[in-house]
């Protein structure tokens, strides 16, 4: 993992080498490469805007309009405020559920993040620092339970939170997303703690200050980077998972919502679209915003 | 990940019981939310249960993998699934590996289009399925739009309803997404390739392709084998997508195994033989990772 | 609490509400009641059958009784707890406001809980596997005795003025209620026929003088409309779950009977079944319906039908208020007609279920909104249906229904409602055995079969074939992947 000064370092390096000059059959073919690489990236996410800012008849024109003639913010306004304005089926209710779902979506995934970061660094540190008896056996079948599929196992939840009285309560989403979080944080994190020097707790250790001091002083400051990461990545996966929240709640976060808007009364893609806009601002936007952490920490410690 | 089995002999014992407390939360949520629903399949998967639940019902042996194995249903997915994976595979992998190739090079611009290559990553699995199942759409897609105006093809094509399109269609979507997440791995990989590397061999003489070959992917080696294990697991284990673009249609053209698990586990309630195919998935995918492995993994190879 | 005394408990708060009746009519149905009450214990099976049982329902029909208090006075003891229902997602606006229009008359207050329509199937049965307690239900009719087996749904014998609600039905729609033992499985959400609505203008432009109704008529007008520019100018809802629903009404278009009284796949037997299977097959292959009618969704369709882009849509009759309230510029062309010509359409209704309830005020109450919601409200208004009506151009299977002025106030004007009435009367059929416990299963696998036929993977004959063979594994508990 690349420090701020060696990060530096290297562009300036890059720089004065960017003085040689590039042939322009190069340049042309880079250039020609970014246009199709733009095309494939954004295609259809700029057709999901585009249909989101359209009515339902200007849907119908063939071709598709690339620039639309006319855009309205109709559709946006009836998801936000839960009326069915203008030519649609039947009433949803859709507006008044999507941001209460964005909302819940982002609580169940903050809180998963926080305690993730928490079990799995500890796990991971304790794996990679102060391995212990059975610890090889443990990182294998955490690696292991990548091969679940989740669906198949969701039977025993459903049984264990109606005796609890949490189906359809956030809780029962926190407690179950684990089953593919914790395994993911806890091998990113020790990848990561791997490759972390050891001087720092080394020279801790002379000093005589304990484990656990050492472990929340020292290590914690040193590993934000990947401790980051590893939150970025649980949050999106959190936010992304559709079957536990399908069947433990009723819909209670993004993605079943927008799942149950394709049913088979209510159509209305523009509105959807809207809506799927909507749902995909906030991670996209997390991740935009911590994106160079995130590859640092994913990439740390492979080619070693 | 590194070994950690060798450090174990050599610690104290205050330090392993030490390492062993911290995970202790991890391990225990493991045990409990994976071990436990993960035995009860199995268990479930050698018995005759009713729908209602309320009992394991009459244990059969292995009767329900007998159904499965002699099922042309079962075999047919398989291959749909070997095929879906292949794709998904290859494709995203090679997508990737040409846009981290072209990230790595300098243009103006490379900042925007580096932040570009996140938005497909962020996008959550059953969101993708929704934006290219619209995309797709037979009448008012973007893709059959762009596709008419480029003359490729003559008129609009219903993709999702013709059993031959339906599976690339299917992968192209999710390529569409692991594609950016290769990208962002490979990308990250190959901006720590020293530039002095490729220059001295440029100075020798060296082609591209030379250059490519014999240096590039040497080092991404580690990285990539990461990326196609790890994506060839997602392969095996992809339902959001497919439930979310096609159920696994039209006919059962896109129905791989996990819609297969889902039809039996929730629609027909045959959770004796939904649990036998989920057990059999889980162990396929297993394989497959552990068999790619074992092909591109080669530890003797230096990293430098 | 026992049950005669809810049925009178609940004739004294009636009669607080100023409904009366003759006496001697009381004492006859008090009779009736308790004959009916014993009816669900001490039966040889096979001694009453269907039939029988309904003929004698209909006959014990006479009006809102009240009891003269002979038996002694219990309060009815109100239920406090909160009731739960569960609904697909079909106007939850609507479902709520009906809702909440009951709990404020002084019932209890209900938690209505929204799912999606898509794989409403699979997360009910997963949440009631895992022990989840629901007072009330929708559900699909052909799920619903396998409820009732699994102890998921209650059966409604005895219930207060079960009988009459049946009574007050077509009697082509009790079946769909009431299983071949006798017993009451759930009562309506809603019902519907399948009907052809068609774009009226476009016919008469290309000639076409009269609507078609029978499979050929239907084939050779989508024929000459293609031919006249249209590419796909039939639409239908083919997707794998919603075939079988089509399967039945093609198949009574031709007069064909697909299950027999004893549940048995009698459709082979019949040489036209191969026909209709032609038919179908034809329609897709050669283009007359699109490509995308496996996968699409009826808004889509209906869109389509309001632009223009065809001039056939075979669905339930309440699709022509989704047609028209589009506003597309085809839509108020958009007229619908029955289908079958002498023969049959198919009439379908979904359903409510009961849970499993023990606690006896619970039942009542859940009972009491299943009245409400299924049938009339406590003034004997249809309440929740001409909501429904006005909303959705839903119908309900009551012949009262179709003449009550408010219902046909609360219906759009382009809805012909005698014609409706007439067809659910006398033009369509319930298909019985879509009660059968095992039927899930057979309709599970209709799907499949039939987008085989439809791609051409399997022909008419194998189509037969197939689906008696599907029939049969499910009627022997046969699982198959």
């Amino acid at each position: 993992m690349t420090t701020l000064v060696e990060r530096i370092a290297l562009r300036r390096a890059a720089e004065v080498r960017r003085g040689r000059p590039r042939s322009l059959k190069a340049t042309v073919v880079v250039y020609v490469c970014v246009l199709l690489f733009a095309i494939w990236v954004l295609l259809p996410v700029w057709y999901l805007v585009v249909s989101s800012l359209i009515t339902v008849a200007q849907l119908g024109i063939k071709p598709f309009p690339i620039i639309p003639s006319s855009i309205t913010l109709d559709n946006y306004l009836s998801v936000l405020t839960g009326s069915n304005g203008g030519k649609g089926i039947g009433s949803t209710d859709l507006g008044s559920r999507l941001l209460p779902a964005i909302g819940n979506s982002f609580l169940v995934s903050a809180v998963l993040v926080v305690f993730n970061l928490v079990v799995a660094g500890a796990a991971a540190y304790a794996m990679s620092r102060y391995p212990f008896r059975g610890g090889r056996l443990f990182e294998l079948s955490v690696i292991a339970t990548r091969v679940v599929p989740a669906i198949a196992i969701i039977g025993p939840f459903f049984v264990a939170f109606r005796v609890l009285g949490i189906l359809n309560t956030p809780l029962a989403l926190i407690i179950s997303y684990n089953v593919f979080t914790l395994p993911l944080a806890i091998m990113i994190l020790k990848n990561y703690f791997d490759q972390l020097p050891r001087e720092l707790e080394e020279a801790a250790k002379i000093d005589g200050a304990s484990r656990l001091l050492t472990l929340w002083l020292i290590i914690v400051p040193i590993a934000r980077p990947g401790l980051v990461a590893a939150g970025v990545l649980i949050f999106l996966e959190a936010w992304s998972e559709f079957f536990y929240s399908l069947v433990l709640t009723n819909q209670l976060t993004v993605t079943p919502l927008l799942a149950g808007f394709q049913s088979v009364q209510q159509f209305n893609w523009n509105a959807l679209a809207a809506a799927t806009v909507m749902s995909m601002i906030p991670p996209v936007v997390l991740v935009l915003f911590f994106q160079r952490h995130v590859v640092g920490a994913l990439t740390a410690g492979i080619g070693k | 990940m590194a070994a950690t089995a060798d450090l174990t002999a050599t610690l104290p014992r205050a330090d392993r019981s030490f390492g062993f407390r911290l995970a202790l939360p991890a391990i225990l949520i493991l045990v409990v939310l994976l071990a436990i629903p993960a035995i009860l399949t199995v268990i479930y998967s050698m018995h005759n249960v009713p729908p209602s639940g309320v009992s394991f019902g009459a244990f059969v042996g292995f009767d329900n993998y007998t159904l499965i194995f002699s099922s042309p249903v079962f075999w047919r997915s398989v291959s749909t699934t070997a095929i879906f994976a292949a794709g998904f595979v290859v494709f995203s992998t090679l997508i990737g590996l040409m846009m981290a190739l072209l990230l790595n090079q300098p243009f103006i611009g490379r900042g925007i289009a580096r932040a570009m290559l996140i938005i497909p990553w962020a996008t959550p699995w059953l969101v993708i399925g929704i934006l290219w199942k619209w995309f797709a759409d037979g009448s008012v897609g973007g893709l059959n739009a762009v596709l008419t105006q480029l003359h490729v093809i003559g008129e609009y094509h219903e993709f999702l309803s013709d059993p031959k399109l339906a599976l690339p269609l299917t992968i192209l979507a999710t390529v569409w997404r692991q594609a950016s997440f290769a990208g962002i791995l490979l990308l990250a990989g190959l901006q720590t390739l020293p530039e002095e590397l490729s220059e001295a061999a440029q100075l020798d003489g060296a082609s591209v392709w030379d250059r490519f070959v014999h240096i590039t992917l040497p080092w991404l080696r580690p990285m990539l084998i990461t990326v196609i294990v790890l994506n060839v697991i997602y392969a095996f284990l992809q339902f959001d997508v497919v439930f979310a673009m096609t159920q696994g249609g039209p006919g059962d053209a896109t129905q791989v195994l996990s819609i297969l698990i889902y039809r039996q586990l929730f629609a027909a309630t045959h959770v004796g033989v939904g649990s036998a195919l989920a057990v059999v998935l889980g162990v396929v995918s297993l394989l497959g990772g552990l068999l790619v492995v074992k092909l591109l993994y080669r530890p003797d190879v230096p990293a430098t | 609490m026992g049950a005669l005394q809810a049925v009178w408990s609940r004739r004294l708060l009636r009669g607080r509400q100023g409904v009366t009746d003759r006496p001697d009519v009381i004492w006859f149905r008090f009779t009736m009641e308790v004959k009916m009450g014993d009816k669900t214990t001490g039966l040889i099976p096979g001694q009453i059958d269907r039939r029988n049982f309904l003929r004698a329902g209909s006959a014990a029909m006479l009006g809102a009784a009240f009891l003269p208090g002979l038996m002694s006075s219990t309060a009815q003891a109100a239920f406090a707890g909160k009731l739960s229902m569960l609904g697909w997602d079909f106007q939850p606006d609507t479902i709520k406001s009906l809702i909440s229009g009951w709990t404020a008359k002084g019932n209890p207050a209900v938690d209505v809980a929204i799912i999606p329509n898509l794989g409403y199937s699979a997360a009910i049965q997963t949440r009631l596997r895992g022990g989840d307690k629901l007072d009330l239900y929708y559900n699909f009719a052909y799920n619903s005795q396998k409820f009732v087996d699994q102890g998921w749904a209650s059966k409604l014998n005895g219930l207060p003025d079960v009988d009459k609600l049946l009574g007050d039905m077509f009697e082509s729609a009790r079946a769909r209620h009431v299983n071949a033992a006798g017993d009451i499985i759930s009562v309506p959400y809603f019902s519907a026929v399948h009907m052809l609505h068609y774009n009226a203008k476009m016919l008469q432009d290309a000639g076409i003088t009269t609507v078609p109704s029978t499979l050929k008529e239907i084939y050779d007008a989508s024929k000459k409309l293609q031919a006249g520019g249209l590419a796909s100018p039939y639409l239908a809802y083919w997707v794998k779950e919603f075939c079988e629903e089509y399967l039945h009404t093609y198949l009574l278009n031709e007069g064909i009977t697909a299950f027999d009284e004893s549940g048995a796949a009698v459709f082979a037997d019949d040489p036209k079944t191969e026909g209709v299977f032609a038919w179908w097959q034809q329609m897709y292959q050669e283009g007359l319906a699109p490509k995308s009618a496996l996968t699409d969704d009826p808004g889509k369709e209906s869109t389509l039908m309001a632009q223009g882009q065809a001039a056939f849509f075979v669905l339930h009759h309440y699709f022509l208020t989704s047609i028209r309230s589009i506003g597309g510029p085809q839509s108020a062309n958009v007229k619908s007609a029955p289908i079958g010509g002498s023969n049959f359409t198919l009439q379908i209704g979904e359903v409510l279920q009961m849970g499993n309830i023990s606690d006896a005020d619970e039942k009542n109450a859940a009972w009491d909104l299943m009245k409400y919601y299924g049938w009339k409200d406590t003034d004997g208004k249809f309440t929740v249906f001409n909501q429904w009506a006005k909303a959705a151009g839903l119908a309900a299977p009551y012949p009262g229904f179709f003449t009550d002025p408010d219902v046909i106030k609360a219906f759009p004007d382009y809805y012909d409602l005698p014609q409706i009435s007439k067809i659910f009367a006398t033009g369509s059929k319930v298909v019985p055995a879509r009660t059968l416990p095992w039927y899930p299963d057979f309709q599970a696998k209709v799907g499949d079969i039939i987008h085989a036929l439809l791609l051409g993977q399997a022909t008419p004959k194998k189509t037969v074939d197939d689906l008696t063979a599907a029939a049969k594994d499910a009627a022997s508990n046969k699982t198959t992947l």
